[in-house]
């Protein structure tokens, strides 16, 4: 079976949304420590390691979708709209991907997160964000 | 997660929409918490407007006040459960029937009467006038430090002692938040109408500014007379007379500017920019404010104006009706700068002799930093007198004294005009 | 068509005292923004983002509140849209409305596993 399929992360499935959902929506950043420790990650989940899977499992219905990031990016910065080249070993603390979930609240959703990211024991970092929705 | 919006009519907001919520919302929440947390409130209404930016990301609300008025009544009663942590001076309070009463307090007419109790604090005695001004155009009317500098040609760090000092005396006298009644409101009431009229000529007399503040400053300056207008107990005769005359005044805004801020002579206005619905509902507030014994200043000035409306262009305009009323304002309300006026309707009506003695009545040292429109009335005496010598002397000691570049340049090619008499 | 992340980085609207009006004025141009993008059909998703920030970290998976304010880089919301490449997101990042608050979009290729 094709690992996007699995995963279920191709955008074009992503889970629709209750519009009268009672939960908040939090979008959880994978953060990390470099560019090095990003390609270990995504170098183990693609020789067939299970955390991303086995978490979007747990969450169920409150997966709402996902994506891995390629680590080279641009940035366009300032008034003067100056474009820069994100690529290279210097940069720290890099997003290598996200996943949009529903919780109660936050302190339901930091518990998903530490059961679930697979990434801490190599020293990554979790941010976790409440989207701003017009019923908050 | 939510695209972007699907209808692309939901993403229009009512102009200014939230520059009005802003002082609706802190009225009422100053009517529940008291004027003594102003601070806290405006603080409050601030962050709700951050909130709104995110929140509304992906759509706007079906009632967006309500959304507003209710995110900010939360984060109020957010902030004072902070200061009560930190110091017990927040308010206690409770729900319960204080709760349901606070409630109704959201209705239409009460923000209306919560807005009005807002601008007689705002033009309270206790205050300083310049701080008034400033005071009401933060609290009640949304505009930031920076906007008020603007509109009033001043610097944002006066303004900002100006609020302060506001806001101090506010605390410090313990006002109370109440439209006042009877006895008090015949005597507060002059004071405020002064205010709006302050705010008013900023916008439509004062010097370079963009169009688009001139126009918002008397926009705000109507919109807060018409509170006045709609509320039974406080609207009188005078505060008709008011919006009537700001009706009229605003209607010639489009012709009295060009587009490099220049004030253009109502001689040389371009009638066909007058806008018409504003003199209508301007003839329509006059229809019941002459309804009483004794006219104001606004009454008579309102005459005049609606007599230059009147008439399709400036030679047809009827200046004798205008003197009378020119006369009558000069009873009521003094001042060299109507006597000006009146030597200039004098000219008008080719009645150089009475534009004379009116103008040897005047002492230029009393229209202070203005004294040049004095020498330049007398230019103009002296030109229709065809004195060239004396025409060029008065329009050059006019000149030597202004100090306002446009004005200066108007100056200038009036002298050119002498300058080619024969 | 690829899809491509654009995150949102520092412009804290909190420290940059605008006035209702200024304010209302740059949520019309990100509803401006979001109608464009949704009129080409390349938008597919985007949030603002609360300003609070829990950060859960490492081995022990220890938990950090911050707020918004004492962070440099804070995320304030994401967009993904569809496109063919980078150079195409970084013309459709130009209508970004917070540049003036030194703002930053950062642009990330959203990856595909199967290659």
């Amino acid at each position: 079976m094709k690992l996007e399929k699995a995963l279920g992360i191709w955008p074009g499935a992503l889970l629709p949304i209750k519009q009268n959902h009672p939960m908040k929506e939090f979008m959880l950043f994978f953060i990390f420590e470099d560019l090095a420790a990003l390609e270990k990650a995504n170098q183990a989940e693609m020789n067939g390691g299970n955390g991303c899977f086995s978490w979007i499992e747990k969450l169920e219905g409150k997966y709402v979708g996902g994506n891995a990031l390629r680590p080279e990016g641009k940035r366009v910065s300032g008034k003067d709209r100056v474009v820069t080249d994100r690529a290279g070993s210097e940069i720290k603390e890099m997003i290598g991907g996200y996943f949009l979930v529903k919780a109660k609240d936050l302190e339901e959703v930091t518990r998903s997160v530490q059961e679930g990211f697979w990434e801490f024991d190599s020293g990554a970092t979790v941010e976790i964000r409440e989207v701003m929705a017009m019923e908050s | 997660m939510p695209n972007a919006p699907n209808n692309a009519d939901q993403t229009q907001l009512i102009d200014h929409l939230f520059r009005h919520q802003f002082g609706k919302m802190v009225s009422i929440l100053t009517r529940i918490f008291g004027l003594a947390h102003l601070e806290t409130i405006e603080d409050a209404v601030q962050d709700t407007f951050i909130k709104a930016m995110g929140a509304w990301r992906n759509g706007i609300p079906e009632n967006p006040e309500a959304w507003l008025t209710q995110a900010a009544k939360n984060r109020t009663i957010d902030l004072f459960r902070q200061l009560k942590s930190e110091k017990e001076r927040a308010p206690y309070f409770e729900s319960g029937p204080a709760a349901i009463a606070i409630n109704e307090l959201f209705l239409d007419r009460e923000i209306a009467d919560s807005q009005l109790r807002m601008i007689f604090t705002a033009c309270h005695p206790a205050l300083d006038p310049r701080d008034q001004i400033a005071f009401a155009l933060k609290t009640i009317s949304g505009f930031s430090q920076s906007e008020i500098a603007s509109a009033l040609l001043t610097k944002e760090e006066s303004v900002k002692k100006r609020l302060s000092r506001a806001r101090n005396m506010i605390r410090d006298a313990q006002l109370a938040f109440a439209i006042p009644q009877g006895n008090e409101l015949s005597d507060r009431l002059p004071r405020v109408l002064e205010v709006l009229y302050l705010i008013f000529n900023e916008g439509f007399h004062s010097g370079q500014k963009e169009m688009l503040v001139r126009k918002e400053l008397c926009a705000e300056a109507m919109r807060l007379c018409k509170m006045l207008v709609d509320h039974k107990e406080v609207c009188s005769p005078n505060v008709q007379a008011l919006f009537a005359l700001m009706c009229f005044q605003a209607a010639r805004l489009d012709s009295k500017v060009n587009e490099l801020q220049e004030v253009i002579d109502l001689r040389q206005q371009d009638r066909s920019l007058w806008h018409f619905p504003l003199i209508v509902l301007g003839n329509q507030m006059m229809f019941m404010a002459v309804n009483t014994e004794e006219m104001s200043v606004y009454h008579y000035e309102a005459a005049i104006a609606s007599e230059h409306l009147k008439a399709s262009t400036f030679e047809a305009t009827d200046w004798d009706r205008i003197l009378m009323w020119y006369e009558r304002l000069q009873v009521v309300a003094p001042s060299p700068f109507n006597s000006l006026n009146m030597a200039v309707v004098h000219i008008q009506r080719n009645d150089l002799e009475a534009a004379k003695l009116v103008l040897d009545s005047v002492v230029p040292e009393d229209l202070e930093q203005r004294a040049y429109l004095y020498h330049g009335c007398m230019a103009e005496y002296h030109r229709n007198r065809k004195d060239k010598a004396e025409a060029l002397a008065a329009i050059e000691q006019a000149i030597q004294l202004v100090t306002n570049e446009h004005e200066r340049s108007y100056l200038l090619l009036k002298k050119e005009k002498i300058t080619a008499m024969r | 068509m690829k899809q491509f992340m654009m995150i949102f980085l520092g412009a804290d609207y909190s420290t940059v005292g605008q006035s209702p009006e200024q304010m209302q004025e740059r949520m019309g141009k990100w509803f401006a923004w979001g109608d464009k993008m949704a009129k080409a059909g390349v938008l597919r998703s985007g949030d603002a983002l609360d300003k609070a920030v829990r950060r859960v970290s490492g081995p022990k998976r220890t938990v950090t509140d911050r707020a918004g304010s004492e962070i440099k880089e804070l995320i304030g919301g994401y967009y993904v849209v569809a496109a063919k490449d980078m150079d195409a997101v970084v013309e459709i990042a130009q209508d970004y409305p917070d540049y003036d608050l030194n703002g930053t979009v950062e642009i990330r290729e959203v990856m595909v596993f199967d290659k």
